[in-house]
C-alpha cells in the first residue's frame, strides 16, 4: 500500500544529529509535503531517499526495493530537483533537458515527443535556446523540473522547488505537479518554506531539528489544533505590546505585523479572558479560524 | 581607499585561510619543493658508461683506456667480443660510449694509415652527448700529449717537453654546485605560479560564482575590488619567497652577498609582475577552466625554459631571443644570481632591473586600463 | 555505450560552448612547441669572453686566435686591466676571460713551462663546465703543436668518431620529444583536472548521481572528451615534430601510439582522482600543480637527468608517468626502440595508469558523504 516506507531513519554529520530516528510512509498518487524551518532536515531526508547520502541508522524501501542496498535500482523511477535547481549553466535550457533524456536512454522519437510535450506544458518555448545562465530564476526552475520528469519518473523528489518563484508561477507549477501525478500514477516529495502551499498537499510532514513533529493531512492538521487564535487591532508601540502579552498568563505566543497582533492561547481561554488579561478591549478581538501558519509557527518556535 | 579595500582584504584572507588545502599549497610547498629540488635536481653528469670491444689486448688499447679513465669522467661498465654487441649497448642505453679496437692497432698507430680506433658515442641525449664529446676530445688530446712526450723522449731531441700550465678558476660557484645556480630559477618558477595562477582564479571565481555581482553593487571602484583581491595573494607569495630565500640561504649556502634591500625591491617588482599577469588573464576570461588553461600555457614552460634558467639565451636562435625580452622571470633569475651569488649592486645590474621595473609598470597599467574600461564582469 | 556517448557530447558541447578554451587547447601547444623546441637547446656556442693579454707576443695572440676561431667563444672585450675583467663578469657583460701573464712566450720557449689564467663564471653551472672543457682542449691543442712542430714524424692517434642517432648533436631532436610529452600533461592532467570538480561546483554532480548513470560512466564520458582533444594535440604536435623540426620518428608508428595512448591514461587517471578527492576546482588544480605536474617538471628527466637525482627523492621520479613517457618518446623516436626493448617503461605506464583509475573509481563513489 505504501510506496514509500522509511524507518528508524538517522543521519549524523560529525556529533550533530541532522536527522533524528524519523519514521513516516507516503502513499502512491499523493503529494507529501515537508515542511519546517531552516536546518530542520528536510533535504537531508529526501537526499536519504533518492540514495544520495548514506543514512547511519534506519531503513528506506521504495515499494520493495531497499534503496540503502541498492541504490541503483530505484533511480529510474527517481525524479529530483535539488534545492538550487543545478543546471549545466554553459548550455542552453534544451540541451540540458535533452542531455538528462538521454541518460535515461530514451529513444529519440520518444524523447522528442516527450520534450515537446513539456515545453508546451511549462512554456518554454522561447527559452529552449537560451544559455541556463542568462534564465530568470522562475524559468530555470522550470527547466530543472522538465529535466526532472522527462524520463516520467513514478517518484518525485522536490526540494524546494518553489523558493524564489513568484505567486502565480507557484500556483501554476502545483497545478503541473498535480496532473503529472494524476497522468504517471506518480508520487511526490516537496519541500517548501511557503506555508500556503501546504494546501496543494495531500500530506503534510512538519520537521523540527531533525524530527517529524508532526503528519496528516492539512484539514485534519488545522482541526487538531487545541489552541485559539484572536486578532486585535492596536495602536501600541510594539514594546509595550511584547511587555503587556510577555506577561499575561496562557499565551503561548503572539506575532505582530503592522497594527494588528495575532495572539496563539490556551484551549481554556476565551475571547473575555483575554480581554481581562491584556487590557485590550473586547470590541477590538475577534477570534479567528487557525491557519497553517499558527501551527508552523506554535509549533516550531522556541 | 584603503578603509574600503580593507574589509574585502580581510574577507580574502578569512577565505584562504580556511581553505586549508590552498594555503599549505600556497605557503608550505614552495619550501618543501625548494628544497626537494635544492637537493635533487642537477645538470651535473656522472661517470660516463662505456663498453668496450678489445680482442687483441695491444699496450697501445690499454694505455687509452687508462688515460680515458684517469680522466675520471668515464668507467668501463662492459667488455664485448663483436662490435654488434657494443651497438645493442648503445641502443639500450647499457652505456654511452662504444670502443672498438680493430686488430693491430699497435703497429698502425704512428702511422697514416686507415683509423683503427672506432668510437661511438651515443648522441640521441643531446644533453649529455655535448660532455661525452668534449670530455672524449679532451682525454684524446691528452692521451696525443702523452705520446708525443714519450716521442720526443725516445728521439732524443729534447729533455723535458712543454707543459701547459693551466690555471682556472671559476668564480662565484666554484664547486659549480648545481643548487647554486638553479635556486633563482627555482625562486622565480614558484612565484610565477602562486603570484600569477592563483590571483587568476580567485578573480575569476567569484566571476564565475556571481558574488562579484553582489559586491559591485558596494561603493567600491572594481579596481579597488581587484585591488583587494590581489593583495592577500600577493602578501602570501612575498612569505613564502621571503622563506624559499631564507631556507635557501640557510641550507644551501647561498653566499648572498648582496644588498638585501635591492633583494627585496626584486622580489616585490617580480611579484607585482606575476600578480599583474594573472589579473590580466582574468579579464579576458570567463570561467576558472579557461584562465587556468591561459595561465598554465603562459607561465609554466616559458618561465623554465625561454628565462635563462637553464638553457642559457645566447644560445637560442636571435628570433627567440627576442621573445625572451617579454619574459620578466629572465630579468629576475638575471637580478637573483647576481645579487645571491655575485653580490652585484644596482649599478650592474641596471639594466635588468629597469627593464623588469618597466615590464611590472606595463602589465599592471594594462590590466588596470583593461578593468577600467570593461569592467570586470 | 549509448549514455557514454551522450556525455560525451555534453561534455563537447560544453567545451564549445567557451570560445576560448578550444582554440587554447589546440593552438597553444602547437605555438609552444615552435617556440620551446628552438629555445630548449643544450649547444653552448658563443660564450662571451674577454681577454687580457699582458705578453703581446705572437704565441699570445696565436693562442687568442685558437680560442676565437673555435665559434665557442666570441670576443668581447680586450683590456689590460683585470679590474676590468672583474666588473666585467660580476655585471655578467662576459662570462669567461682569458689572461696572459707577461712573458709568455718566452717561458715557453725556455721554462717549458706556460702559464695562463682562465676564469669563468660558475652562475651558470652549465656553461662553466663547457667553457672549461673547451678551454682545456684548445690549450692542449695549442701545445701539441708547438711541441710537434719540432718532430720529424708526428704521432697522432688516428680514430674514427661516429655519433649515433643524432649525428649533429641537435639539442632539438632531444627535447622536441619531451616538451611534447610536457605539454601533453598540460592538456591532458592539468586542465581535467577541473572538470569534475565543477560538476560538484555547480551541484550538477548531485542531479547526475540520481540518474542510472554509473560513476564510471561519467568518469570515462568526462575523460573522453579530453582525450579526443588530446589527440587533436598529438597529431598536430607529432607533425610539427616530424616535419618541422625534422625529429627522426625510427620507431614504429603502433608502439608510438601505444605509449601515447597509455600515457594519456595515466594523466587523465591522475587528473580524475584530484578531481574525486577535492571539493573546488582551485583545490584541484592546486594539488595537481604541486604535487604532479612540477614534479613532472623537474624530476622527469624532461630537462636534468634522473641518474643524478638522489636515491630518495629519484622515487617520485619512478612514480610520474612522464619519466617513463619521455624515456620512451626519445628512445623511440632516435633510436628506433621497441616495446620489447622498453618493456619496463611500457609497463610501469600501464601499471600506474590502470592503479590510478581503480583507485579513484574506488573513491569515486555514488554516495556522496
Ligand atoms: N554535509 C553536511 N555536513 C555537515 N552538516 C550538514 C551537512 N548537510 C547538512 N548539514 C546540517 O544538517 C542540518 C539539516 O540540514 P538540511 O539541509 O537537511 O535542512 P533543511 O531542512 O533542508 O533546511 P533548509 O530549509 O534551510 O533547506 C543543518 O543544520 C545543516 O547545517
Ligand atoms: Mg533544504
Amino acid at each position: 500500500m505504501e510506496i514509500i516506507s522509511v524507518k528508524s531513519l538517522t543521519k549524523r554529520f560529525g556529533n550533530f544529529t541532522a536527522v533524528d530516528n524519523i519514521s513516516f510512509g507516503l502513499k502512491p498518487l499523493t503529494i507529501n509535503g515537508f515542511l519546517g524551518p531552516n536546518g530542520a532536515g528536510k533535504t537531508t531526508t529526501i537526499k536519504m531517499i533518492c540514495g544520495l547520502l548514506r543514512p547511519d541508522e534506519g531503513s528506506i524501501f521504495i515499494e520493495n526495493i531497499d534503496v540503502i542496498e541498492n541504490p541503483e535500482k530505484a533511480r529510474e523511477k527517481m525524479g529530483y530537483m535539488s534545492q538550487n535547481f543545478s543546471l549545466y549553466p554553459d548550455l542552453t535550457a534544451r540541451e540540458n533537458i535533452l542531455f538528462f533524456a538521454d541518460l535515461y536512454k530514451i529513444k529519440k522519437s520518444e524523447r522528442d515527443n516527450r520534450y515537446a510535450e513539456l515545453t508546451d506544458e511549462l512554456n518554454l518555448h522561447e527559452y529552449q535556446n537560451t544559455l541556463t545562465s542568462d534564465l530568470p530564476l522562475g524559468i530555470r526552475q522550470r527547466v530543472a523540473l522538465a529535466s526532472a520528469v522527462i524520463h516520467h519518473p513514478v517518484l518525485l523528489f522536490l526540494d524546494e522547488p518553489t523558493s524564489g518563484v513568484d505567486p502565480i508561477s507557484r500556483m501554476k507549477f502545483f497545478d503541473f505537479i498535480r496532473k503529472y501525478i494524476n497522468s504517471h500514477k506518480a508520487t511526490a516529495i516537496v519541500s517548501t518554506h511557503f506555508l500556503t502551499e501546504a494546501a496543494h498537499c495531500n500530506e503534510i510532514f512538519l520537521f523540527n531539528r531533525g524530527k517529524i513533529i508532526l503528519s496528516g493531512q492539512p484539514a485534519e492538521i488545522i482541526q487538531n489544533f487545541r489552541y485559539n487564535i484572536f486578532e486585535t487591532k492596536t495602536s501600541l508601540l510594539t514594546g509595550e505590546i511584547k511587555n503587556i502579552l510577555n506577561n499575561s498568563e496562557g499565551i503561548i505566543e503572539f506575532y505582530i505585523f503592522g497594527k494588528r497582533v495575532r495572539i496563539i492561547t490556551e484551549e481554556d481561554i476565551d475571547i473575555q479572558q483575554i480581554s481581562v488579561r491584556t487590557g485590550i478591549d473586547i470590541s477590538n478581538i475577534s477570534v479567528v479560524a487557525p491557519s497553517f501558519e499558527d501551527v508552523f509557527i506554535s509549533l516550531t518556535n522556541d | 581607499m584603503i578603509r574600503r579595500i580593507l574589509p574585502f582584504i580581510k574577507k580574502e584572507f578569512t577565505e584562504i585561510l580556511r581553505d586549508r588545502l590552498s594555503i599549505t599549497s600556497l605557503l608550505l610547498l614552495p619550501s618543501i619543493l625548494l628544497f626537494l629540488y635544492g637537493y635533487a635536481i642537477s645538470l651535473d653528469i656522472k661517470e660516463i658508461k662505456i663498453s668496450i670491444c678489445d680482442k687483441e689486448r695491444s699496450e697501445f688499447s690499454r694505455e687509452f683506456t687508462d688515460g680515458l679513465i684517469s680522466s675520471g669522467y668515464f668507467r668501463i661498465t662492459a667488455r664485448r667480443e663483436s662490435p654488434n654487441e657494443i651497438e645493442s649497448d648503445l641502443r639500450t642505453s647499457k652505456s654511452q660510449v662504444g670502443i672498438i679496437f680493430y686488430p693491430s692497432v699497435y703497429k698502425n698507430f704512428l702511422r697514416n694509415n686507415e683509423p683503427s680506433v672506432q668510437i661511438l658515442v651515443d648522441g640521441s641525449n643531446a644533453q649529455s652527448s655535448q660532455y661525452t664529446l668534449n670530455y672524449l676530445v679532451g682525454a684524446i688530446e691528452r692521451f696525443t700529449q702523452n705520446a708525443i712526450k714519450k716521442e720526443l723522449i725516445r728521439i732524443n731531441t729534447i729533455q723535458t717537453p712543454t707543459e701547459p700550465l693551466l690555471t682556472e678558476r671559476i668564480l662565484f660557484n666554484p664547486l659549480l654546485k648545481s643548487p647554486l645556480y638553479l635556486i633563482p630559477g627555482l625562486i622565480a618558477f614558484v612565484i610565477m605560479i602562486t603570484g600569477a595562477i592563483s590571483t587568476t582564479i580567485s578573480i575569476v571565481k567569484e566571476k564565475e560564482n556571481r558574488t562579484f555581482e553582489q559586491v559591485i553593487l558596494c561603493p567600491v571602484s572594481p579596481f579597488t575590488l581587484i585591488i583587494g583581491k590581489i593583495i592577500p595573494y600577493f602578501v602570501i607569495s612575498l612569505v613564502s619567497s621571503a622563506i624559499m630565500i631564507l631556507l635557501s640561504i640557510l641550507f644551501f649556502d647561498l653566499p648572498t652577498k648582496g644588498s638585501l634591500l635591492f633583494l627585496s625591491y626584486a622580489v616585490i617588482i617580480f611579484l607585482l609582475c606575476a600578480s599583474g599577469f594573472g589579473m590580466l588573464i582574468s579579464t579576458i576570461s570567463s570561467s576558472q577552466q579557461v584562465a587556468f588553461t591561459i595561465a598554465a600555457f603562459s607561465t609554466l614552460l616559458p618561465t623554465i625554459i625561454l628565462s635563462g634558467f637553464v638553457f642559457p639565451i645566447n644560445n637560442m636562435p636571435e628570433i627567440i631571443q627576442l621573445i625572451t625580452y617579454i619574459v620578466p622571470a629572465k630579468y629576475f633569475i638575471a637580478i637573483l644570481r647576481g645579487i645571491l651569488l655575485k653580490g652585484s649592486s644596482l649599478s650592474e645590474l641596471y639594466p635588468e632591473t629597469l627593464s623588469l621595473t618597466i615590464f611590472a609598470v606595463l602589465i599592471v597599467s594594462a590590466s588596470i586600463i583593461r578593468i577600467k574600461k570593461k569592467g570586470i564582469i | 555505450m549509448w549514455v557514454i556517448i551522450s556525455f560525451i557530447k555534453k561534455e563537447l558541447r560544453q567545451i564549445k560552448r567557451d570560445k576560448r578554451i578550444l582554440p587554447i587547447l589546440v593552438v597553444a601547444p602547437v605555438l609552444q612547441l615552435l617556440v620551446l623546441g628552438y629555445a630548449a637547446t643544450f649547444d653552448i656556442k658563443n660564450i662571451e669572453f674577454a681577454v687580457c693579454d699582458f705578453d703581446m707576443s705572437n704565441s699570445s695572440r696565436e693562442l687568442i686566435d685558437n680560442f676565437t676561431s673555435s665559434s665557442y667563444f666570441i670576443l668581447k672585450y680586450q683590456t689590460h686591466s683585470t679590474t676590468e675583467i672583474d666588473t666585467l663578469l660580476s655585471s655578467g657583460r662576459i662570462k669567461s676571460a682569458l689572461i696572459i701573464p707577461k712573458n709568455f712566450e718566452k717561458q715557453l720557449y725556455t721554462d717549458r713551462n706556460t702559464k695562463v689564467l682562465f676564469l669563468t663564471d660558475g652562475t651558470e653551472g652549465t656553461m662553466a663546465n663547457v667553457s672549461l672543457m673547451y678551454a682545456r682542449t684548445i690549450l692542449s691543442r695549442f701545445i701539441n703543436r708547438y711541441n710537434t712542430g719540432q718532430m720529424y714524424r708526428v704521432p697522432a692517434i688516428r680514430y674514427e668518431l661516429r655519433i649515433w642517432y643524432n649525428p649533429d648533436l641537435k639539442s632539438s631532436n632531444f627535447m622536441v620529444p619531451a616538451i611534447f610529452a610536457l605539454l601533453l600533461s598540460i592538456v591532458a592532467m592539468l586542465i581535467p583536472s577541473m572538470a569534475l570538480v565543477k560538476e560538484k561546483e555547480t551541484g550538477t554532480i548531485e542531479q547526475l548521481y540520481v540518474t542510472p548513470i554509473k560513476p564510471y560512466q561519467i568518469i570515462f564520458g568526462k575523460m573522453s572528451a579530453f582525450m579526443l582533444i588530446s589527440i587533436i594535440d598529438v597529431v598536430i604536435v607529432t607533425t610539427i615534430a616530424v616535419l618541422w623540426f625534422n625529429v627522426p620518428l625510427r620507431g614504429s608508428l603502433f608502439d608510438l601510439v601505444a605509449a601515447i595512448l597509455l600515457f594519456l591514461i595515466s594523466t587523465l587517471g591522475i587528473a580524475t582522482f584530484f578531481s574525486t578527492v577535492t571539493n573546488t576546482q582551485q583545490q584541484a588544480m592546486m594539488s595537481v600543480m604541486f604535487l604532479f605536474f612540477l614534479p613532472s617538471m623537474l624530476l622527469s628527466g624532461f630537462i636534468f637527468p634522473v641518474e643524478n637525482i638522489p636515491l630518495l627523492v629519484r622515487w617520485i621520479s619512478y612514480i610520474l608517468p612522464l619519466t617513463y613517457f619521455i624515456d620512451i618518446l626519445r628512445n623511440l623516436f632516435l633510436k628506433g626502440s621497441t616495446i620489447s626493448e622498453l618493456w619496463i617503461q611500457y609497463s610501469m605506464l600501464s601499471l600506474i595508469g590502470i592503479a590510478i583509475f581503480i583507485f579513484s573509481l574506488l573513491k569515486f563513489r555514488k554516495n556522496i558523504d
